[in-house]
């Protein structure tokens, strides 16, 4: 009962959200020209799908099916050009602190996994069909990728998308690509009017609708030569392959986005940049330095700055931002100073023997152990015990040494109870430390203390 | 012209070495013979006449394609060897379609026409193409003759070959004319074994060495292969269509010119451009592998056995990738259930697929590649569970986590597609219900049922609803909790969450909730099969089967919803809701502090939250007083990884004397939350 409940909730979510798309789309189409064009297309697209569906139905052919594939992947296609329509006019808002940029890359993402999960039934068709194969006739399978392969390439140039325009730039050259620019390459080297046209990379989804198409028409072929259907099954896997080779480095450059990855493209000036903002006046060092993508664009990133103690952190942060503004928009800067706290934390766990009276676990032990031996003895055990932590007691005098001129700064002597009562707990020697505790509940008390 | 015999009397040595080149040159030239009579001249050329460049070269790039692979290709090998696999590609397409898309192929499987092929059941002309690939391997063995010395063994060997073939020659044609009519012209026989002997032997190998010492062997090669297979397939055309006076001269030819003859043809001019090309543009050390720089500054590389050193480097790298990879599946124990899930599926699909392919029956075949399709899914799914583990890197500064939440997402699309699918099949046989026999199926989705319930009760504490299989999970919960040490908090948490309120959206691992759905709609499948052929073989309804599959892909988009809205808020980046406002809340609390900007607040897991924000502070409040303060305030609302810019006045005023302006938005002040919590 439980189960139908949820899933009656799911059934209403989803009510809602078609809902909520209808009337997205409908506003998007009231105000957008270009949106009308991208559902005429769109349109088109539908149409064509369902033509060479029941073409299909008509004529089991599966290179036929994984051709249709491919059109269903270009009304993915379309929908991304949709969604960054919609991304366009948004602005950020409490629910998307980032604005709605992701969604664009979250779409691609989507549609590209989608052709690739699309093709792996067309492969799982393709084994089905190799120990039971139906009848596939020649007839219309080349019509057919005409047509297809007309609408795929309008869909393709007509639609200005830049989300899919940028990873297609962005991302690596898939294996086909590569492959046509060794061959164009050599090709421009006979004849360099073509080299405009051809050379610095094809765009891989037209070249991926030329070579299904050319599948389609090499199963066309084959299947009117031979009447095997071997043939054509043989061409289905050639063109899912095909599908996935120039899917696959355009999703993973898309996925890396999804992973708050840093691009690999910006990594060598990042790392120039923040080079130079770390030799600035009076910055001590960088740390936790994260860079993230969240669009096809805007680069943020987190960085926190520790500060010579009397360095000005308004400054600093100002320097800091001004040298990595034009690689970093949305850069959040944490500027801190080395205080009291992290000397003290490393210190408290051995001066605790020390001065604790309540009985500490080793010293008094051993000073039991050896009450009979004469105190010079005890001293040297004493002092034995003391050399080990000897660089953190150094530590500790150098933090305790620079307490006056931390507290000194006019502008850190606020009426504020916390401070004040911070200030007078190290002024006396140190307290005696809390019990050992787990490290989170110690954490906790610290920033209760302050 | 060259004198064989100029350099006085054989020594032993060279002696053998003509012996043997000449028993050779008698194989080489039985076979070719042999296939020529088989497969007809025009298929010879393409195959034979390119014997030194073509087919060495072709041999070379698949073993280095081969090794390259293996040794996951690194940048440079992959992207210098580019043309030569592409060469090697044609080439055996060209083979392929010599092979299989001959016209002959049907004719042969029912003409048993006399010849030798009839006895190895292969068809005429692919029993030649083999034969006459035998041949030119067996002549690139052949070193060439480069030498005065070497041309003159060559010379002496072909004289042996043919001192060697002269007795079984002279026997046969003895032998055959006792048999036939003596008189069949035995000067015209001579006459045509003479000008045969003359041009191939002679003229054919003085006229290629003059070409090549006139422009190169390089562009001989280049241009002799065209210009051979071109004028084979154009007298080839001549033949195969005889008009006009030829036809008289002229018989039918059996040999005829065929699409595949056409499509080998081509590929075979490609194969050879690209070897050429390849083969005159790049230098011989391919193979070399770089190791450093020498004293001069120059590059070193080692010559030779790099694919043997490669190919064991690479099996080692193989192992030692395997072992790490399975201590590290087994070190937690999300994955380890995977894993162990995924054997015992895989064992299943490995049964099923070898009893159908066994017992020949269609049904458990496509039954075993929808398992192994599935399997798939748990592959993603250990991956990502791995992969979420590791440690964050310069290009990956929040580690791998997310890993994690996009195989969840990857999984839910999977899910979408197979149960749109799974609609679409069942609609359209709710039209035309098909007659199905369920005796066979029913017992291996019973099977099925079981690997699957135990995958649900493995994988059931990781998943937070599901009303079902919850309550048969809870008592088996206090003994997975108990197994599961390392990971027990996060275990009870995800568990007190999803018995306090059971469907709140899940804060726990998208990864093993997307598996944990693929299992379920598993289950639901081998469930529906049982009905539909209870119901099928009892009571013969053919439309249970299609009503059974559209409920069940109602049941699976339905259950899918919710972890894909889930995986897609975390993935957009939308912020934790009321989290997020608790946080800007207490922030704004902290005294000093004027307003936030640029807040920004993001899920980075489903339990990690970040939060980078701006304050602006007046100017006589303390920094890092507020710093701290504010770290404390956004993790007690649960931020974890924060970044806190403090800003006053000052620094506004800095950054405009640098010329930069102040990107700045999401303002928020005091007063404006108030507003925006009434709102939203």
């Amino acid at each position: 009962l439980a189960l139908l409940h949820e899933l009656r909730d799911a059934y209403s979510n989803v009510v809602a959200f078609v809902r909520e798309l209808a009337v997205q789309l409908a506003m998007l189409q009231a105000e957008e020209k270009r949106a009308k064009r991208i559902l005429a297309v769109g349109g088109l697209l539908l149409i064509s799908v369902c033509l060479l569906t029941v073409w299909g139905h008509l004529n089991p052919s599966m290179t036929l099916g994984a051709f249709t594939c491919l059109l269903l992947f270009d009304l993915c296609y379309i929908g991304v050009a949709l969604v960054s329509l919609w991304v366009e006019r948004r602005q950020r808002c409490l629910a998307y602190t980032f604005g709605y940029e992701r969604f664009e890359v979250l779409a691609v993402f989507a549609s590209l996994m989608l052709a690739i999960l699309g093709v792996f039934f067309v492969l799982k068709e393709c084994v089905e069909r190799a120990f039971e194969p139906p009848d596939v006739t020649p007839s219309g399978l080349a019509l057919g990728g005409l047509v297809g392969l007309v609408v795929h390439l309008v869909a393709v140039y007509s639609v200005e998308n830049p989300a899919y325009n940028h990873v297609i730039d962005a991302s690596t050259s898939s294996w086909l690509q590569e492959h046509v620019t060794d061959i164009s390459e050599s090709l421009c080297h006979h004849v360099p009017g073509l080299s405009k046209l051809l050379l610095p990379r094809l765009n891989p989804l037209a070249l991926l609708g030329v070579s299904s198409a050319m599948c389609l028409f090499l199963a066309s072929c084959l299947l009117d030569a031979y009447q095997s259907s071997l043939a054509d099954i043989t061409m289905a896997v050639l063109a899912a392959f095909v599908v996935v080779v120039t899917m696959a480095p355009m999703a993973a450059y898309c996925g890396k986005i999804l992973l708050q990855s840093t691009p690999a493209h910006l990594v060598g000036q990042l790392d120039k940049a923040l080079g130079e903002a770390a030799t600035l006046d009076g910055v001590l060092e960088l740390r936790k330095e994260r860079t993230w993508l969240t669009g096809f664009g805007q680069l943020n990133g987190c960085l926190q700055v520790r500060v010579r103690r009397d360095a000005s952190e308004q400054l600093v942060l100002a320097h800091v931002t001004n040298r990595l503004a034009h690689l970093v928009p949305g850069l959040t800067v944490q500027v801190y100073k080395d205080d009291w706290s992290r000397g003290l934390q490393p210190s408290a766990s051995w001066v605790a023997p020390r001065f604790n009276p309540f009985a500490p676990p080793a010293a008094p032990s051993a000073a039991a152990a050896s009450h009979a031996v004469a105190p010079a003895s005890s001293a040297s055990s004493f002092l034995a015990g003391s050399s080990s932590p000897h660089p953190s007691a150094a530590s500790t005098a150098v933090s305790e040494a620079n307490l006056p001129d931390l507290l000194l700064p006019a502008s850190f002597a606020p009426p504020n109870p916390f401070t004040s009562h911070a200030g007078v707990s190290f002024m006396l020697p140190p307290p005696p430390p809390p019990p050992p505790m787990p490290p989170s509940t110690s954490s906790s008390t610290f920033h209760q203390r302050y | 012209m060259h004198k064989p015999l100029s350099s006085g009397v054989l020594s032993r040595t060279r002696f053998s070495r003509v012996l043997a080149r000449g028993l050779l040159g008698c194989l080489t030239d039985g076979l070719w013979l042999l296939g020529l009579s088989l497969c007809g001249p025009l298929r010879c050329i393409l195959l034979y006449e390119h014997e030194d460049l073509l087919v060495l070269s072709a041999v070379r790039s698949l073993c280095c394609k081969s090794t390259t692979t293996v040794a996951t290709s690194s940048a440079g090998a992959s992207s210098a060897s580019l043309p030569a696999r592409r060469g090697g590609a044609f080439f055996v397409g060209a083979v392929l379609a010599l092979l299989f898309l001959d016209h002959d192929s049907a004719a042969a499987a029912v003409g048993d026409q006399a010849g030798p092929a009839s006895v190895l059941g292969l068809a005429d002309h692919k029993l030649g193409l083999i034969i006459v690939l035998c041949a030119a391997l067996l002549t690139s063995l052949k070193p060439p003759a480069v030498s005065a010395d070497d041309k003159s063994i060559a010379a002496l060997s072909t004289c042996s070959s043919a001192t060697m073939l002269l007795p079984v020659s002279l026997w046969q044609a003895a032998f055959s004319e006792t048999v036939e009519s003596a008189d069949t012209a035995s000067s015209h026989v001579l006459a045509a074994l003479a000008f045969v002997v003359f041009i191939v032997f002679a003229l054919d190998r003085s006229v290629s060495a003059a070409c090549s010492a006139q422009i190169g062997s390089a562009s001989l090669n280049r241009v002799a292969f065209l210009l051979v297979s071109s004028s084979g397939l154009l007298l080839s055309l001549v033949w195969s269509r005889p008009t006009g006076r030829l036809s008289s001269i002229v018989p039918p030819s059996e040999h005829r010119l065929s699409g595949g003859c056409l499509a080998a043809f081509l590929l075979m001019q490609a194969c050879a451009l690209v070897f050429s090309a390849s083969g005159a543009q790049r230098p011989s050390a391919r193979n070399a592998s770089f190791i450093g720089y020498s004293a001069g500054g120059l590059p070193l590389y080692t010559s030779g056995g790099g694919s043997a050193a490669l190919l064991s480097r690479a099996r080692h790298d193989a192992m030692r990738l395997a072992r790490d990879g399975l201590r590290q599946v087994l070190a937690e124990p999300n994955s380890r259930s995977i894993f162990y899930f995924l054997l015992l599926n895989l064992a299943f699909t490995g049964v099923e697929l070898a009893y159908g392919l066994w017992t020949n029956s269609l049904g458990l075949l496509s039954d075993g590649f929808h398992m192994l399709f599935d399997c798939s899914a748990l592959v993603m799914g250990l991956c990502a569970s791995v992969l979420g583990r590791w440690s964050p890197t310069r290009s990956f500064p929040f580690g791998f986590n997310r890993v994690e939440v996009l195989s969840g997402f990857v999984n839910a699309m999977f899910l979408m597609i197979i149960a749109a699918f799974v609609l679409i099949s069942a609609l359209s046989r709710l039209l035309h219900p098909p007659a199905i026999s369920s005796e066979r199926l029913l017992p291996v989705s019973i099977c099925g049922l079981l690997v699957n319930l135990f995958g649900l009760l493995s994988f059931s504490h990781a998943h937070s609803h599901g009303g079902g299989s919850a309550t048969k999970s809870k008592p088996h919960h206090p003994d997975s909790a108990s197994t599961c040490s390392s990971d027990a908090k996060s275990h009870s948490h995800s568990h007190s969450h999803s018995h306090t309120h059971s469907h709140s959206h899940a804060h726990n691992d998208a990864n093993m909730r997307g598996v944990f759905l693929h299992v379920m709609a598993d289950t639901l499948g081998s469930v529906g099969v049982i009905i539909s052929s209870f119901l099928v073989s009892w009571f013969g309804f053919y439309i249970a089967d299609p009503v059974c599959s559209l409920f069940i892909s109602l049941l699976i988009l339905l259950s899918v919803m919710p972890l894909l809205k889930d995986t897609v808020s975390v993935l957009a980046l939308s912020s934790p809701m009321p989290e997020a406002e608790d946080a800007l809340q207490r922030l704004l609390a902290i005294s000093g502090v004027m307003r936030c900007r640029n807040c920004r607040f993001w899920r980075h897991t489903n339990d990690t939250l970040c939060a980078c924000v701006h304050l602006v502070v007046a100017t006589d409040a303390g920094e890092q007083r507020i710093l701290t303060a504010a770290t404390a305030a956004l993790k007690t609302s649960g931020f974890h990884t924060t970044a806190v810019q403090i800003e006053k006045e000052a620094f506004f005023q800095h950054m405009s004397g640098m010329g930069n302006t102040v990107p700045s938005d999401l303002e928020v002040t005091r007063d404006s939350l108030m507003v925006q919590v009434c709102t939203v």
